[in-house]
């Protein structure tokens, strides 16, 4: 099968990654992904270009197989490995929604302060619609439930939003020697070196960062 | 089958819709009024007077002693709840596994991370930790089904509790994938094993 | 994370059968499978084996570590060392499940690689619920879990890390809401003099 559709849907600062990874390695990464944000208590940086690198791989795989006889052991096979596909992806979408559910005020907000920032945004389009339709339409309800007691301070809720708990504790590996991570704030020379394949449980603020630059993976 | 959900799989964190904080800080605490307040005897419902006089000791919900007690003129100074008093802590200190945890009280991590903010000598915070890590071979022992006596989960406060129904569930949902084989594999069979593996010797 | 989903995960561990037909290659996405000669080993993913398993299209290999003789080792080890021992396969409860059930027939002496793996789990998870204690005693903030299996992480799961962050927040008032600003120490009561003291 031809990987047509590799270069044609990259992020620009993505390409020079992603002319090098094969197919396996690419399912591997989007397993990797779904894990991380499973395990993470925070919404992660979408990653954009390993959902629509695979979901290509699959369409482009269904097509392939269309023809086939619907019994054919080589059409039941491919379409075993497609539903598993189809699987991870629906379960990473479906788990970051969640999230914006939960997290929709401050997600929203990071959001706009990583775009002042000039920064990458976490959300894809889709979510970030979503995320904002979301915020509206709690904001209406509240507003109409909250306006039949005139003594309540209109915006005391928006005040505080609900925020995940960054120090909740996760089980992570470490892809490669890190060293000096800081496993408690009171106590700057606490840390620890993580070697490349060591396991550990560690509060997720200490390694959201090397999360994020591909150092760690969560468990 | 239950799924768990994400949602149970963040431990829990307060924020301002939790019920839980908002139950917890319903909770009364000793207090003192530093100032005269106008037009509010009627609190104290052992006086019949039309001010309330500082120097008044009254039993208020936390929630409202913590605003009346912050700032830059506070009203009130605020005591300790009974079960965070110095009698109380000693209990705990001797056993916190044999304590009723609940009829202490249904939120006492709860409501002790509020109070230890009136505690700057850290016993609050202290005997907080104390008790949950003491306690915590119990609860885990509960969640794992091991020894089951149900009536501890009767003991434990709501915090404990939480923790217990996720954990327990989570166990369960395991045992059933253990079990869930044409020949079992989970705790349940172990007499089954058992036998099959004295056969085996005798053989 | 369901155990199904841990079990859905060691799925792409690879493993031998021996087919009763014959295919070309078939390109997966992941990779190519085959080709299948009648009577011949290939490779192939474990949810594709125990699917084939099923309609009784091939016979499994069991993988090398699957034998009474290297899992009883494995079970002395593991008895005899304080430390948790490597297992020989990162997944070895979830393949060992899932090759046992669908294809106990092709597995010398099945029902004992059962109990052994068993006893083997049960040892373990022992070791386990001594670590978490001791960690939970001491409130630790970091342990390392060398040798534990993904499916063993998260037979923790969310117990360990839940109570670990309850334990974190005790010790500390949580961030952003009532933080100790608002309420400065002077109007401390129960401590003599605080007015110094922060």
């Amino acid at each position: 099968m031809d990987d047509i559709s590799s270069e044609d849907i990259l992020l620009e600062e993505d390409e020079s990654e992603m002319m090098h990874l094969t197919p396996a390695q690419l399912v591997d990464r989007m397993q990797e992904t779904w894990i991380n944000e499973i395990r993470a208590p925070e919404i992660l940086p979408y990653k954009y270009e390993y959902v629509e690198c695979l979901l290509e791989h699959i369409n482009s795989m269904e097509e392939n197989i269309e023809t086939l006889q619907t019994a054919s052991l080589v059409k039941v096979v491919h379409q075993l490995e497609i539903d598993r596909f189809r699987y991870i992806i629906a379960s990473y979408l479906r788990t970051r929604l969640e999230k914006i559910e939960l997290h929709v005020f401050h997600i929203l907000k990071e959001e706009d302060t990583r775009i002042e920032k000039n920064e990458l945004p976490y959300l894809s389009d889709g979510e970030l619609q979503f995320a904002q339709e979301y915020k509206n339409s709690i904001e209406q309800h509240f507003q109409s439930v909250l306006s039949f007691w005139p003594g309540m301070p209109p915006d005391d809720w928006k005040n505080n939003p609900v925020v995940p708990n960054l120090d909740s504790f996760v089980f992570l590996k470490s892809k490669e020697n890190v060293e000096g991570v800081i496993i408690d704030d009171s106590d700057e020379n606490d840390i620890v070196d993580l070697k490349e394949g060591s396991q550990v449980i560690l509060s997720y603020s200490k390694i959201a960062d090397l999360l994020k630059n591909d150092k760690v993976s969560l468990l | 089958m239950i799924k768990l959900k994400i949602v149970l799989e963040h431990s829990y964190y307060p924020n301002y819709f939790a019920i839980e904080d908002i139950i917890a800080t319903q909770e009364k605490a000793p207090c003192k009024f530093l100032v005269n307040i106008p037009k509010l005897g009627k609190l104290n419902a052992a006086s019949e007077e039309d001010d309330l006089k500082a120097g008044t000791s009254l039993e208020l919900p936390v929630w409202l002693v913590q605003q009346l007690a912050s700032g830059r003129q506070p009203l009130v100074t605020i005591d300790l709840p009974k079960s965070y008093k110095p009698a109380y802590r000693e209990i705990l200190k001797a056993d916190a596994t044999a304590v009723d945890l609940h009829k202490f009280g249904l939120y006492f991590y709860e409501l002790g991370c509020h109070i230890a903010q009136f505690d700057n000598q850290g016993d609050v915070r202290e005997i907080l930790v104390h008790t949950f890590t003491t306690r915590f071979k119990q609860l885990m022992d509960l969640a794992d089904n091991i020894g089951l006596d149900p009536s501890a989960i009767d003991k434990l406060d709501m915090l404990e509790r939480k923790l217990f129904k996720d954990g327990n569930l989570a166990r369960n949902l395991l045992n059933n994938w253990l079990n869930n084989s044409i020949i079992p594999m989970g705790a349940a069979t172990m007499v089954v094993n058992h036998r099959k593996r004295k056969r085996i010797n005798v053989e | 994370m369901n155990p199904d989903d841990i079990e859905f995960i060691a799925e792409n561990e690879l493993v031998q059968v021996i087919s009763n037909f014959n295919s070309p290659v078939i390109a997966l996405i992941k990779g190519n499978v085959g080709p299948f000669r009648a009577g011949l080993t290939t490779h192939v993913p474990l949810w594709l084996a125990v699917n084939l398993r099923q309609r009784r299209q091939c016979k499994i290999v069991p993988p090398s570590w699957m034998n009474v003789d290297d899992l009883e080792e494995c079970k002395t080890r593991e008895k005899n060392l304080r430390i948790f021992t490597k297992m020989p396969s990162d997944h070895y409860i979830e393949v060992a499940k899932l090759l046992l059930d669908c294809s106990s027939d092709d597995i010398p002496q099945a029902d004992e690689i059962r109990t052994i793996i068993k006893d083997i789990w049960d040892i373990r998870m022992a070791k386990i619920r001594n670590s978490v204690n001791s960690l939970i005693k001491n409130s630790s903030s970091f342990a390392a879990l060398d040798n534990l299996t993904m499916f063993e992480i998260n037979s923790m799961m969310p117990l360990v890390p839940a109570c670990l962050s309850q334990i974190m927040r005790l010790k500390k008032p949580p961030r952003g809401l009532n933080t100790q600003s608002q309420f400065p120490s002077s109007i401390l009561i129960n401590t003599t003099n605080t007015t110094n003291s922060l």
